[in-house]
């Protein structure tokens, strides 16, 4: 499990260097990925679904980003981008491919439908902790 | 005062700010937003923005000139952030008056030439990123050392087909057909000591669309509808890109083997 999130650590930190993120926030970037993955892998041996694993670590990764944005006046996507994408679902794509080349059809499915799902839930985990703020927001600061 | 400064200049300086940061991939309100401070810094008196994720227009409308709008049109993009915080806090020094209005220009086009890594850094990096990640996917020794010169191979292929302009759902599809041939013959000629599995997701990972789908979320989110589709729409077609190369190379390569 350690050397999981290591590993999630340092190839956060490669995949940051791939989109040209600055030097100073490449450390800050592996953390992110590594603390998604944590939550993650301690969803995963609760025996949580993959689906609610993904919810509760991107909820941690969106509020982590938004925090380290305003404090290092950064765009929020840097952080954001690091901690997602070992969560994206290329395991369940993969997957779907594969039983389909197998004939697998009933496999497939379920493999697709966990793809969305995971996907969605994803989405769903960057808008609750972006617009959930708003709620207590005393007057529109935009015009 | 800044007014002194003729506004067609300024429109351009702006547009062309907005134009490196779409270029860079930035999420569409973001590029709006850019655009509009720097413009509103100047007191117009109507400024007027319209992003849409290939191309921008503005207009901008005072009692002391004719009516102003330029269209630009952007394409060939590539993720480039360390260039979208530049900008960003480029916008913010200028709408501050911190820098003048010369030092913003050349600033721009010392932002448009900056490289933070080169080329060899960055391939290097894919796949380092890539065999790390085929462990995080319970990938063995074996696995994790035949990942990395695969995304390394991976990354110039990808390098090399960018540079020649070609649309990316088609170098990503020739990404994932070279990671399935190779991972299928690597698994022959090692006599199926290494597993399929984690190599090709360790490898296919990095070239997920995780940007274009965190953006079009946030695009989304920030009431910005034509974008947040189309940037929803990319991240499917990539996903589908990716997804079919995969299949096509394993089930050839299954199928001369004789798993099938």
């Amino acid at each position: 499990m350690i050397l999981s999130i290591l590993s999630a650590f340092i190839s956060t930190i490669g995949f940051s260097i791939l989109f040209h993120v600055q030097k100073k926030h490449l450390l800050v970037c592996g953390v992110v990925g590594a603390a998604g993955w944590l939550v993650y892998l301690i969803g995963e041996n609760k025996e949580y679904s993959a689906v609610l694993s993904t919810f509760l670590a991107s909820l941690l990764v969106t509020q982590i980003s938004y925090i380290l944005a305003k404090k290092r006046r950064t765009p929020i996507t840097v952080f954001l981008i690091a901690g997602i994408i070992p969560l994206v679902p290329g395991l369940p794509l993969y997957r779907t491919m594969y039983f389909l080349m197998m004939n697998n059809y009933t496999l497939a499915a379920n493999y697709a439908i966990l793809t969305v799902q995971i996907a969605g839930s994803i989405a769903g985990a960057i808008v609750i902790i972006s617009l959930f703020p708003l709620i207590w927001r005393k007057r529109s600061s935009r015009n | 005062m800044k007014l002194s400064y003729y506004h067609e200049e300024i429109l351009n300086f702006a547009i062309k700010a907005g134009e490196l940061m779409l270029k860079s991939g930035a999420e569409t309100y973001r590029v709006e937003d850019t655009i509009t401070r720097i413009l509103n810094s100047h007191h117009y008196h109507s400024v007027d923005t319209f992003v849409i994720p290939t191309g921008i227009i503005v207009t901008i409308d005072d009692p002391h000139f004719s009516m102003c709008t330029k269209v630009s049109r952007v394409k060939n993009r590539s993720i480039r952030l360390d260039r979208i915080e530049r900008i960003n806090q480029l916008s913010r020094d200028y709408v501050l008056g911190i820098v003048s209005f010369d030092e913003a220009l050349s600033q721009l086009s010392e932002i448009e030439n900056m490289t933070t890594y080169s080329p060899l850094t960055v391939i290097i990096w894919l796949g380092v990123s890539s065999s790390f990640f085929s462990v995080m996917f319970k990938g063995n020794l074996l696995d994790f050392i035949l990942a990395f010169p695969i995304g390394a191979l991976v990354g110039t292929i990808h390098y090399h087909l960018k540079k020649k302009y070609i649309i990316s759902y088609f170098v990503l599809f020739i990404c994932s057909l070279f990671i399935g041939f190779s991972t299928i013959t690597l698994y022959y000629l090692s006599g199926s000591r290494i597993t399929i599995e984690p190599i090709i997701i360790g490898c296919i990972i990095p070239l997920l669309p995780g940007v274009a789908f965190t953006n079009a979320v946030r695009d989304a989110i920030g009431d910005e509808l034509l974008s947040g589709i189309s940037r929803g729409i990319e991240a499917l077609l990539i996903a589908i890109c990716l997804a079919a190369g995969i299949g096509i190379s394993l089930s050839i390569g299954f199928t001369i083997g004789g798993l099938i």
